[in-house]
């Protein structure tokens, strides 16, 4: 019997049965995250975080790249709200903290290179359109929140490596990609789960 | 210079970094044990300014990108091996764990060659690392190995023809920045190196 990776919510159940069905095809179909379990609200977020460089041409770099700006724009303003509105003890919000910065730093980088090929960025999402980001309230939510959102982020740019023209920028969302992993780490050490759980970090590991 | 500061200049090299970008920090860093931070993203371009189109098999430039990787991949597996007896508690676990993780990197690297048509280089018979006789010390130069990985890593991946190898090379170089950050927090040391993992110190 499959355990659920979702906990019930107020998600959509076609939602639910989607998102998990893209985490087990991607876990390898049967492998259970750790007991990743996730509000079921926030799974419309990293669908579409998710699938933020899928739609994308084979070369369009600016596309990809205004896709990687909407992708760090959720993360810095998810960080940031999991600070305000959960109860997190010192460490760990020290932790989120340097997280959502370094976010920042990628979004403001990315947002140069998208300007400098002649494209514009999305606006920021505001908290309330990141469905799921209020009914964070421990520290365990958050964390859990994270180490998926890191995973979808690690996932899409794995994708657009594959589909990005420009060396310049491939060296870039590289550096940007390798920053995303060292996130997964200390949060995965956090949770107390291996923080090493494949030798090929694709986005798809707990 | 040391021996392991010849041999990682002439396997970069080897790579094709030249002394620009991301390189400049990696060699003009050896011995360091820095932790690896870079706050800038997008170093300059020594090479082409796109992505070489895929070929066929066979004379693919791409043997030659992989061949260099899995050198360096030997190399730290020799490393690790060389380094296990001086690791107790959880940071021997941890260095099982990484040695495992680059035996894989390498089997995945030869298979890749091989499905080009290409032979793999061989491990050499020796390294000449350095004496790495207390658990600081093998941790440290841990760093250097995962650094050198990285910037390597970096620097080959817009060279790659193949898309699929590329998303292969970074899938691999976001573990090596993870090793990073496993080994500096076993050194008590902060584990987010920087916004852009660059691999220089």
């Amino acid at each position: 019997m499959r355990e659920r990776l979702i906990v019930d919510g107020d998600a959509d159940t076609a939602q639910v049965a989607l998102y998990e069905r893209t985490r087990r095809e991607a876990l390898g179909d049967g492998l259970i995250a750790g007991g990743a379990v996730l509000c079921a609200s926030a799974i419309p977020t990293l669908l579409e975080v998710g699938r933020a460089f899928a739609g994308t041409t084979g070369d369009d770099d600016v596309q990809i790249l205004r896709a990687a700006v909407g992708l760090e724009q959720t993360a810095v303003v998810a960080y940031g709200a999991a600070l305000q509105g959960a109860t997190l003890d010192r460490r760990f919000a020290s932790l989120a903290a340097r997280i959502r910065g370094q976010e920042r730093e990628h979004a403001r980088a990315l947002t140069a290179a998208l300007r400098a090929l002649g494209g514009s960025p999305p606006a920021p999402p505001r908290p309330a359109d990141i469905r799921g980001l209020a009914a964070l309230k421990t520290q365990r939510e958050v964390a859990n929140f994270a180490v998926e959102l890191e995973n979808m982020a690690l996932a899409a740019y794995y994708q657009a490596h594959q589909k990005l023209r420009s060396a310049k920028l491939l060296r870039t969302t590289a550096q940007v990609m390798a920053s995303e992993g060292q996130h997964l780490v200390v949060l995965r050490q956090a949770l107390g789960r291996e923080p090493l759980p494949n030798a090929f970090e694709t986005g798809t590991a707990a | 210079m040391t021996v392991f500061q010849q041999q990682r200049r002439r396997l970069l090299a080897g790579v094709g970094m030249g002394v620009a970008g991301s390189a400049v920090g990696v060699l003009a860093a050896c011995g360091s044990g820095g932790g690896g931070s870079g706050s800038s993203g997008g170093g300059s371009l020594t090479g082409a300014t796109t992505v070489p189109q895929p070929r066929g098999t066979g004379s693919s430039p791409d043997v030659a990108i992989l061949n260099s990787s899995l050198d360096l991949e030997n190399m730290a597996i020799a490393a690790y091996q060389a380094a296990a007896p001086a690791l107790r508690g959880r940071a021997r676990s941890a260095g099982q764990r990484l040695l495992e993780q680059e035996r894989e990197h390498a089997d995945a690297l030869g298979d890749a060659i091989r499905q080009l048509g290409g032979t793999p280089n061989q491990p050499r018979a020796s390294y000449e690392l350095p004496p790495l006789r207390t658990q600081a010390s093998a941790l440290r130069f841990a760093i250097q190995v995962e650094n050198t990985a990285i910037a390597a890593y970096i620097d080959s991946l817009p060279r790659l023809a193949s898309p699929d190898l590329r998303g292969t090379a970074s899938a691999i170089l976001t573990d090596e920045a993870e090793h990073l950050s496993v080994v500096l927090g076993a050194l008590g040391r902060p584990q987010l190196t920087g916004a852009f993992v660059t691999g220089a110190v």
